[in-house]
């Protein structure tokens, strides 16, 4: 069966919290990737530094941990869902609650409508559409 | 690989057997256009909020409208995977590849006509249900299965319900029943 590795960037360059090991990330680079084709309802789950892309559809709930970085894809969008990772990036769209134990961005372009729920920073670029609660996770 | 003749591994009801890699024979069964009947049905996936009320009926209206509206992506990711550090469990509606290499506790399902094709890994693990064109298997499935194509490979460990178009078996731990193209 063809599987294809693509190795183009997915735009986390222009991500300003995450640290080095994730800058300029592929999808190649992610343990898990939903792609664009693919519509998915459930959970996923890890204890370790996972990190997950979602450029397809989801609904569901994902909790990720230590070191775990999420990235919602400019084509992905996640409806309806809890999500919880150290770093969580959204360049699509997202509803539902976010808990960013360490950092949150939330791309150009992004649409949330949610909770949002930050440990040590967020960043909210420019032409990002957010609805919702903006928090930080109490100490 | 060593492969065993597959034409004579087709059984209607629960068998248990381990494929034989000394016999050193290999034959493959020409794939069919359908299946038999199989009690594998897909779940709905719930219509996303912007589709409306109207995409209710059927999984096909529900992607009808799914890619309508879908947004044209990069194009970066060419299927799907889960990780070896991930476990995920619930139902995946896949409309390309997907690999495991990590833990599947649900379904997996193929999403209207395109093909799809589901790749379990040596380290992934499957429990539930797949329904695909083409399925390969090298890790530990314990699933009820339809596919078209199906391939099992040495070391893997399958265990459940099969109905397959065509089939090339491994040497692989096998404790399944098999159903033929032409079971009733």
């Amino acid at each position: 069966m063809p599987v294809e590795t693509p190795t183009t960037s997915i735009g986390l360059e222009r991500c300003t919290s995450l640290p080095q090991q994730f800058s300029g990330a592929t999808s190649s680079d992610f343990d898990s990737t939903v792609d664009p084709h693919s519509m998915v309802e459930g959970n996923f789950q890890s204890d370790g530094d996972a990190s997950i892309l979602i450029d397809g559809r989801f609904r569901g709930q994902i909790d990720l941990g230590r070191g775990s970085l999420l990235v919602i894809g400019a084509g992905g969008v996640v409806e309806d869902s809890t999500v919880i990772a150290d770093f969580v990036v959204v360049l699509g769209a997202f509803t539902g609650t976010a808990h960013a134990r360490l950092a949150l961005e939330v791309m150009a372009e992004a649409v949330v409508d949610g909770d949002l729920r930050y440990g040590a920073r967020v960043t909210i670029h420019s032409k990002a559409a957010i609805q919702g609660k903006l928090s930080a996770i109490p100490v | 690989m060593s492969w065993i003749n597959c034409s004579h591994v087709a059984v209607h009801g629960r068998q248990c057997f381990r494929a034989d890699s000394g016999q050193n024979m290999r034959t493959r069964l020409t794939a069919h256009t359908s299946l038999p009947d199989s009690p594998v049905t897909a779940p709905e996936p719930r219509p996303p909020s912007q589709t409306g009320p109207a995409a209710t009926t059927s999984v096909e209206v529900e992607l009808g409208v799914w890619r309508r509206s879908e947004q044209p992506s990069l194009g970066l990711s060419q299927g799907s995977r889960i990780g070896s550090k991930t476990t995920f469990s619930g139902d995946f509606h896949l409309h390309g590849h997907l690999m495991v290499q990590g833990r599947v506790e649900g379904g997996i399902w193929q999403a209207g006509v395109r093909a799809g094709s589901v790749e379990v890994c040596k380290s992934g693990h499957v429990r539930g249900t797949i329904s695909c064109s083409d399925v390969e298997i090298r890790g530990v499935v314990r699933a009820d299965i339809q596919s078209l194509n199906l391939v099992v490979h040495d070391g893997a460990a399958l265990s459940g319900r099969v109905r397959y178009g065509s089939l090339q078996l491994g040497d692989a731990l096998l404790d399944a029943a098999f159903f033929s193209p032409n079971a009733r």
